[in-house]
């Protein structure tokens, strides 16, 4: 066994560093609805309606065998003490385990594994990281090199992070809300306060928010009650995010449907549960409170095609009643007077 | 058509500040957020969990909270120990999923548990009446208890301050083995050592330092157990796959650091 003081030195032996390359592949029959892979990071709503219980994952690696020289003993087989592993590890969901791969049967040399695995998405929470590892799993010959069981000899960089997100439709309406360095994650955006994106489909418009801004999102975390200063300031934040927002989103959304419509009658082609038609809906109750909801409706489109500025000026000024924006503003003028 | 009476609003200010303020807002609707208002715990739970039980064992652990004098924090801190099992038992079949919400245990701590979170973690009489009650206390100036019962995330730091999820995930991690947990909560900065840490999530680790140790037998000062135990092993984490050891291997590896760091055997 490496003593605590020899480790206390990372990989106090020769390491082939990150030797593994990884091909993550959503086995999940049904999870199409509950899984979105991007960019090598799968996320998973926990609250998806999607009726899957558990996720299959799988694995092809291959290692590069020639980053071993030094690693192994020498004249040391691959298979004899060595192991190829997958490593979980999900702090939010007290996960810290591995996953034995086997060497791909298909494969003459020996640097191809494969290995699958089934997870229940009950046990699943937080950021679940899965890192291919390259680990001894018997005592080896030579003391100078790796040689005590669990001792890593080779890892990768293509780790896989399943991010188990919890729906906002149940708390925020349909938006995403995301706090991030502008500076950092959207240099494009440096200068903007938030940034509002909604793609022209049903996916849930995202709302980011620039952390680097001092006191941002203390102020908007503030939980204090009552007439406080920090208070008021933060009503009239969030009175003012969210009538842009809506704003945003209803003009977005309306230009994209009136471009989508072209020769079919209808138009539509977004769902009643779909944000978007949500949204339109709620727009046309508000600027059309007389008419059943679908003559409203009906009356929105119209008004979009016949003058789409002037609804867009309308749609702002019901963004503002909506929001409550005059008597948060107030409150902060308030302040300012001394009250 | 029923999308308006549908619509959950698109992001007026009042939802915007319930994703962005945590309680106390939750302590408001006295729920967990991703639960409906009206519903009782068991409902709740996908009628896997006996709300009743749950109930009568927040109050028995209450009751062996407020046996002990609450004035001098050395004899709260044992309460831990005698009420695990009350704790963890009724929920056994709480998932992972559910378990990591920080709302619901926020809300299990300010509602149903709220007279054992308060006779363990505070010296104060009397107990808070409702949640409202709880809130004002909990908001007042210089209050120590305010992590107790509020989670503000599921971190491993998070969970080991509250009062209840501490419990519930230590008895989980030891598959209800209550005498176990009892001898891991023997020593509060053990527990701590151990369970605020990443390593410590590893399969067997707990038991393994539970056995080589004889915690709950022989009293280890809790500041040697985290400078010359824990820290060792997390450094020999970096290093060594301790996931991937069999038990032999992990005791074997305690026992090296034991033997190397303390001395004996």
């Amino acid at each position: 066994m490496a003593s605590a003081n020899e480790a206390a030195a990372a990989f106090c032996y020769p390491h082939a560093g990150p030797a593994i390359r990884a091909r993550w592949i959503d086995r999940s029959s049904d999870t199409s609805e509950a899984v979105k892979w991007i960019d090598g990071e799968g996320e998973l709503d926990k609250t998806s309606s999607a009726s899957s219980v558990v996720l299959a994952i799988e694995v092809e690696l291959t290692l590069d065998i020639g980053a071993l020289d030094g690693v192994l003993a020498a004249g040391e087989k691959l298979k004899e003490s060595v192991e190829m592993l997958v490593l979980l590890a999900g702090p939010a969901a007290r996960r810290r385990e591995s996953v034995l791969l086997l060497p791909d049967p298909n494969d003459d040399s020996g640097a191809r594994f494969t290995g699958s695995w089934q997870l229940e998405r009950s046990r699943l929470a937080g950021n679940i990281v899965f890192t291919p590892s390259l680990v001894r799993t018997d005592r080896g010959p030579d003391a100078a090199l790796a040689a005590y069981p669990g001792e890593e000899l080779a890892d990768s960089l293509d780790s896989l992070t399943l991010k188990v997100t919890e729906s906002k439709n149940e708390v925020a309406g349909d938006i995403d809300i995301r706090w991030i360095e502008f500076p950092k994650d959207r240099p494009a955006d440096v200068g903007n306060a938030w940034v509002i994106e909604a793609a022209s489909n049903s996916d849930p418009p995202k709302l980011f928010l620039d952390s680097s801004i001092k006191d941002f999102h203390v102020t908007l975390h503030n939980q204090t009650k009552g007439s406080s200063a920090l208070h008021k300031r933060r009503d009239l934040l969030l009175a003012t995010i969210a009538s842009e927002v809506y704003t945003s989103l209803a003009n977005s959304t309306l230009s994209n449907l009136s471009a989508d419509v072209g020769d079919d009658e209808s138009g539509l082609s977004i769902g009643d549960d779909d944000w978007r038609r949500r949204l339109l809906d709620d727009v046309a109750n508000r600027l059309f409170p007389d008419c059943g909801i679908e003559e409203a409706f009906d009356n929105l489109l119209q008004a979009h095609a016949d003058d789409p500025v002037e609804l867009s000026a309308k749609i702002a000024r019901a963004a503002q009643l909506r929001s409550g924006l005059r008597k948060a503003l107030a409150g902060v003028v308030a302040l300012s007077d001394g009250g | 058509m029923n999308a308006l009476r549908s619509f959950r609003s698109i992001l007026n200010p009042d939802q915007l500040a319930e994703v962005l303020a945590a309680p106390p807002d939750e302590l408001d609707q006295d729920r967990p957020k991703s639960l409906p208002a009206s519903q009782p715990l068991d409902d709740s739970l996908a009628g896997s969990i006996d709300g009743d039980g749950v109930r009568a064992a927040l109050e028995d652990a209450a009751q062996i909270a407020s046996g002990v004098d609450r004035s001098d924090p050395k004899q709260r801190a044992p309460v831990d120990a005698r009420v695990v099992e009350l704790i963890h038992g009724p929920l056994e079949a709480l998932t992972h999923q559910a378990a990591s919400d920080p709302g619901f245990w926020t809300w299990l701590a300010c509602g149903p548990g709220r007279a054992f979170t308060w006779m363990r973690w505070s010296d104060r009489d009397p107990v808070p009446a409702d949640s409202a009650a709880v809130d004002a206390a909990l908001n007042a100036k210089g209050s120590q208890v305010a992590k107790r019962f509020r989670m503000r995330s599921s971190s491993l730091n998070g969970v080991s301050r509250h009062a209840l999820a501490r419990l519930w995930w230590l008895g989980d991690s030891l598959d209800g083995d209550y005498d176990a947990a009892a001898k891991m909560l023997a020593n509060q900065d053990v527990f701590q050592a151990v369970y605020e840490r990443e390593i410590g999530l590893a399969p067997g680790l707990s038991r393994t330092l539970i056995e080589v140790f004889s915690l709950g037998e022989n009293l280890i000062d809790g500041k040697t157990f985290r400078a010359q135990i824990m820290r060792p092993i997390r450094q020999l984490a970096s290093v060594t796959r301790i996931e991937a050891l069999a038990p032999d291997e992990l005791r074997a590896l305690v026992k090296s650091v034991r033997v190397e760091r303390l001395g004996d055997v």
